[in-house]
């Protein structure tokens, strides 16, 4: 009587269902090595390099555009002109520039030019001009462009990881309708 | 055959289990990657919506400002002040009252809130008087950001301090005007970097980029990439610069008319003042103080069929005025470029 119960608890896997298990495992350990590789290996280091350098790059941007949004006038690049650096007077009318310098360890290292973008300011009270301020790294292009003195087009790439991305922005100058008018 | 049994269940057991870890480690390393993204993109909309709150009151504002003669506005006694005024899922509280020693002039604090993000905006608005007062335009003349802490608790009347500290700014900035317009104009005229950095007096070493970046190629020597449009406008004295190699070149009788973009709110100096904005507004002229009389309305014709400014240009010639501007189309980025009424100004 206990003959047929017996056999029945012998029986094994089917072929059809060895090979969708074997699938399903496939799949699964495909996709957690490629989980591990990507958080654990060299991806994840130039995955998190390149995000928390898209980070401080947006917020390089967001400093330099507000500066920006509250300066008078551009004075460099004229309109209809785009060159890579940057001429404007801020709020306070001193003349800022930024610019771009190549950063030669990272030139070397990446084997392709790297710049860093810096600023001045010359004061105008003093007619000084302070020492440079490091405003982004990793820059591999950096335009501008101007059509009128109120208003500024930033083209910028950046390298980060293993690939570069770029950053776009038209900035407007909010406070260039000052000196025109008299208070 | 007991035995068996159990072996193969602790197999199940021990696949399910597997199969449950790594669907788990799935699914946390999904959401580990999306989290970072999310929170950026949460901080720059709140920011950006925090902005847009804060627009939306000054426009509000000036709305209100605008339904009225200046003479009666509200706040013409006392400043106004009010708190959480709710707003496109936001709030903001603002101040207004008239700027001191500026005639004509309304000083507007707004303090946005959207979820966690708060910003301070501060506008300075100019009024021009007007024989319409529908038509008064204002003028923003001042503009800045400050750090949303600096808000007054609600019930606070006194921005005294915040006002002296933007009167000094303005101060600074007049006074600085001299100076840097004499190292600018000399900037104006070079697109070599080098020069530049002489000029203004920073550091002389160093690898400098100087000719812009050319998509695919590198750096290329080219400084103009496109002919230039007219000159920009004038900024109070300065001088138009000297015409670039590439400039287009315009016939010396028509020269003057690109001398600056059309401003058409302009003093004149009987107090009598020619205002509009938006140029399909400007129907009524006020010609030296009298208003033009129906059979001089020809001259509008003029203007649909040559060109606006070249219309203006002609009558503000007749008052010995030189902000003339050949090109119409470009104008109307005058003021607006300094100003959006919607108050999206570029970012």
């Amino acid at each position: 009587m206990k003959a047929p119960a017996i056999r029945e608890l012998r029986r094994a896997f089917t072929l059809v269902e060895l090979l969708i298990g074997l699938a399903i495992l496939g799949m699964l350990f495909a996709t957690g090595f490629k989980a591990w590789q990507l958080f654990s290996g060299q991806q994840a280091e130039n995955l998190s390099k390149r995000l928390i350098l898209q980070m401080e790059a947006r917020k390089a941007f967001l400093n330099l555009s507000k500066q920006l949004q509250e300066g008078i006038e551009i004075v460099s690049p004229r309109p209809g002109t785009t060159i890579p650096y940057l001429v404007f007077k801020d709020y306070l009318n001193n003349v800022r520039m930024v610019y771009l310098e190549e950063d030669p360890v990272r030139t070397r290292s990446e084997k392709r030019p790297i710049y860093r973008a810096l600023m001045v300011i010359r004061d105008s009270t003093s007619g000084i001009t302070g020492q440079p301020s490091l405003l982004m790294e990793h820059v591999v292009k950096l335009n501008f462009t101007s059509h009128s003195t109120s208003g500024i087009l930033v083209t910028c790439t950046l390298h980060g990881g293993s690939g570069d991305f770029g950053l776009i922005n038209f900035i407007r100058l909010q406070n260039s309708a000052t000196e025109d008018e008299p208070n | 055959m007991i035995k068996q049994e159990r072996l193969r269940n602790g197999i199940a057991l021990g696949v399910a289990i597997f199969i449950l870890f790594v669907l788990f480690a799935a699914g946390m390393t999904i959401s580990h990657l999306m989290h970072g993204l999310q929170r950026q993109v949460e901080y720059a909309d709140s920011a950006v919506r925090a902005q847009y709150i804060g627009e939306s009151g000054l426009n509000q504002l000036l709305a209100r400002l605008q339904a009225k003669p200046w003479e009666e506005r509200w706040f013409a006694k006392s400043p106004d002040a009010a708190s959480d005024i709710n707003y496109s899922g936001g709030s903001y509280d603002y101040f207004i009252s008239d700027s001191p020693n500026h005639p004509m002039h309304v000083d507007i604090w707004i303090k946005s809130n959207y979820r966690n993000t708060k910003r301070f905006f501060f506008w300075r608005v100019k009024f021009q008087s007007s024989m319409l007062s529908g038509l008064a335009q204002g003028i923003p003349v001042k503009i800045a950001e400050l750090d949303s802490s600096d808000f007054p608790p609600p019930g606070t009347t006194d921005f005294y301090p915040m006002t002296s500290q933007i009167e000094n700014q303005l101060e600074t900035q007049k006074s600085n005007r001299g100076p840097a317009d004499d190292i600018t104009q000399s900037l104006r005229d070079t697109n070599d970097l080098h020069q530049a950095m002489s000029k203004l007096g920073g550091p002389a070493d160093g690898v400098f980029v100087a000719g812009p970046f050319v998509s695919g190629i590198g750096t290329a020597a080219v400084s103009l990439i496109t002919p230039p449009p007219p000159p920009p406008p004038s900024t109070g004295g300065l001088a138009i610069p000297p015409a670039l190699p590439l400039t287009i070149s315009v016939p010396s009788a028509e020269a003057e008319f690109v001398s600056a973009p059309l401003r058409i709110i302009s003093q004149i100096d009987d107090g009598a003042d020619i205002s509009g904005h938006g140029w399909d507004l400007v129907d009524v002229i006020n010609n030296n103080g009298h208003v033009m009389m129906p059979f001089q309305w020809p001259m509008i014709h003029h203007f649909h069929d040559h060109g606006f400014a070249d219309f203006i240009g002609k009558i503000m010639g007749g008052f010995g005025f030189d902000d003339h501007d050949h090109d119409d189309h470009d104008d109307h980025d005058d003021y607006s470029g300094h100003y959006d009424r919607d108050g999206h100004s570029g970012h």
